[in-house]
């Protein structure tokens, strides 16, 4: 669309430019371009006319006009007329009024932004840098209606549309702007979409109005709970207060969340968004780091009060009012330090006698793993004398008594030693002497662990050798033969 | 259970009442109209049995959110409701889905012995027993099913 319209524009520049090339003798040229001209300004009607009729067709329905009329009827009622006397509130023309009123606000708000959208691609031509100046599309409708095609915008008074600090941006961005004005016919086009947005804005407040006021008879408990118009919204969305009422409180927390594509961008960062229920006086005045447990709250007791509601339990609101504190005293509660820390006291000693106590293995241990003497010589100096070291002059490992005996050797006696002695007597028990054997591959030499090299005489056993046939050849000390030759 | 039946054996021998009389009297105070229908001693001992099997075979859905889920999605067998909710009108929305659904409900008098039978810590004001084709508690639920609808009539 938008493209279509620019080319058009621009083929209308080009040739504003051609006809002051052309000369005065090609009549018959300027008279074909003139039909050209003609023939690009019909297409261009065409196509606005039929943009604005086909993007926006709510305003012609049939069932906006009696919506609109019966919400009008209803404004006019006295308060004291509006009192629902029947058992069953479904029956009632007023509440099915009402809930049409619910789907007739969401329509409205997609149609306002159908014409904005249209609004915004005439408007591009003549002021291209206003739409990122105002966002909010009925502020933009009524900056472009006061603003039209004048091009100084010194003379244009947008006090009270906007706020002073963007007025100013505004005026400085017009002087610099490269728009240029716009036809007469884009011009009325754009001021008529103008219109429309703003009679279907104000269309939408009487409706909410209507609606929230309503609010007050037809769910009590909830209202009291997330406000008129939230209830409205969430009675609007759910399809009515019984289908509310027979939904999961997980069902209402989602109603009204809307599905942003985030096009590829990643979720940490965006913000966290939830339905109607992020409207609420109650969500808004938590902390930020509670919200999601706020909700979750608010949704589980909305889904109570409705639940009350649709019934007709309790038409005065008692119950809502009730769980409303309920709810401020829970959110009071979370933001509750965690109790201080006490002081934790020392544990009870283990005061158990111990159960070890000396004994002869505990006697032998100590005595297996006790300090030598030569340490404790060590480990010892004598007042007055100075103890001699490894390197000298001090420098060193101390020898502290050791090698002072007079002998000026660091080599220590041993002492008696009842272990030792039992060893050493262990060990001389057994025999490592020769077995006696004199035959030329032993020899007599035996090595003892205990007492090193120790010296045998064959001779001793010679007494015990067996007499008669053992002693010639099978004995064990037999030697060689010589035999004589024959 | 074994207290509601002490306190049960206790009004029969206090007051000589029969086991009709028994029934509008046994909570010791009014019970909401709206809590229809209510199930007697017996059946209620009966019932809150058949929950606890329930919940150990993992058939059971505990909570009215959960209830109504179990509803909408026709998996359901049989709501059970606590008949001493306050306020009652928060879980009347289940008598009228379970109408919708044709499953029959009934009320029980405690919501402490309901949550105590669906092994909960905290009081459960209505349980849904579900469908599981070839389970053992078959033939058990489809009798309390028709015990059931016999006090609708």
């Amino acid at each position: 669309m938008a493209t279509l319209a620019d080319s058009f524009l621009a083929d209308l520049d080009e040739l504003s430019d051609n006809e002051a090339e052309i000369p005065e003798d090609n009549d018959v040229d300027a008279a074909d371009m003139e039909e050209d001209v003609d023939g690009d300004l019909a297409d261009l009607e065409n196509l606005n006319y039929d943009d604005l009729d086909s993007v926006s067709k709510l305003q012609k329905t049939q069932r906006y006009t009696d919506v609109i009329q019966k919400v009008e009827e209803a404004l006019n009622k006295k308060e004291s007329e509006v009192l629902f006397q029947v058992v069953d509130i479904e029956d009632d023309p007023e509440y099915q009024l009402i809930v049409d009123c619910n789907a007739l606000s969401v329509d409205i708000e997609n149609e306002i932004v159908i014409i904005h959208n249209f609004i915004r691609d005439k408007y591009r031509l003549k002021f291209p840098e206003l739409e990122s100046l105002v966002h909010h599309p009925i502020d933009y409708a009524r900056v472009v209606k006061k603003i039209g095609n004048e091009m100084d915008l010194t003379l244009v008074d947008l006090e009270g549309l906007l706020p002073s600090a963007i007025i100013m941006v505004v005026s400085v961005t017009a002087s610099t702007t490269t728009g240029k004005p716009l036809p007469e016919e884009v011009l009325s086009k754009t001021v008529e979409a103008c219109d429309r947005a703003l009679d279907l804005d104000s269309a939408k407040k009487k409706v909410l109005d209507f609606v929230e006021s309503r609010m007050g008879y037809i769910a009590p408990n909830l209202s009291a709970i997330v406000g008129s118009a939230v209830a409205a919204k969430l009675m609007g969305t759910a399809g009515g207060l019984a289908s509310l009422a027979k939904m999961p409180a997980c069902n209402v927390q989602l109603l009204g969340a809307k599905k942003k594509n985030l096009a590829g961008f990643s979720t940490a960062t965006s913000q966290f968004r939830v339905g109607y229920l992020e409207q609420t006086e109650i969500f808004q005045t938590t902390p930020p780091s509670l919200r999601m447990r706020a909700c979750r709250l608010l949704a589980a007791k909305s889904t109570l009060a409705a639940r009350v509601d649709s019934i007709r339990g309790d038409p005065s609101g008692k119950t809502g009012r009730a769980f409303k504190d309920e709810i401020h005293k829970k959110i009071e509660k979370w933001q509750e330090p965690p109790p201080a820390k006490q002081p934790k006291p020392l544990p009870v000693p283990d005061s158990e006698p111990k159960k070890k106590r000396g004994g002869r293995r505990l006697r032998k241990m100590k005595e297996r793993y006790a300090i030598t003497d030569m340490r404790k010589l060590a480990n010892r100096m004598q007042f007055g004398v100075p103890e001699e070291s490894s390197l000298g002059d001090g420098l060193g490992e101390g020898y502290g008594m050791l090698g002072q005996a007079g002998s000026g050797k660091l080599r220590v006696s041993v002492g008696q030693s009842k272990l030792a002695a039992k060893v050493a007597k262990k060990f001389k028990e057994k025999n490592y002497g020769s077995s006696g054997a004199t035959s030329g591959l032993t020899s007599s030499l035996a090595f003892t662990p205990v007492q090193g090299i120790e010296l045998s005489n064959p001779q001793a056993h010679a007494h015990q050798l067996g007499s008669g046939t053992q002693s010639t050849y099978f004995s064990e000390t037999g030697t060689f033969s010589k035999i004589k030759r024959t | 259970m074994f207290l509601v039946t002490a306190q049960l054996c206790i009004l029969v021998l206090h007051e000589g009442k029969t086991l009709a009389s028994v029934r509008s009297t046994m909570t010791g105070e009014t019970v909401n109209p709206k809590a229809y229908p209510l199930a007697d001693a017996q059946l209620s001992i009966t019932i809150l049995d058949l929950v606890q099997q329930a919940a150990n075979y993992k058939q059971l859905k505990k909570g009215a959110n959960e209830a109504t889920k179990t509803l909408n999605r026709g998996i359901s067998e049989f709501v059970v409701m606590a008949a001493d909710t306050e306020p009652l009108e928060i879980l009347l929305h289940l008598p009228l889905l379970a109408e919708d659904k044709n499953v029959p409900y009934v009320f029980v008098p405690s919501k402490q012995a309901l949550g105590r039978a669906c092994g909960v810590t905290r009081p459960v004001i209505a349980c849904s027993v579900t469908t599981n084709e070839g389970s053992q508690l078959k033939s058990q639920i489809q009798q309390l099913k028709d015990a059931i609808e016999k006090l609708l009539i």
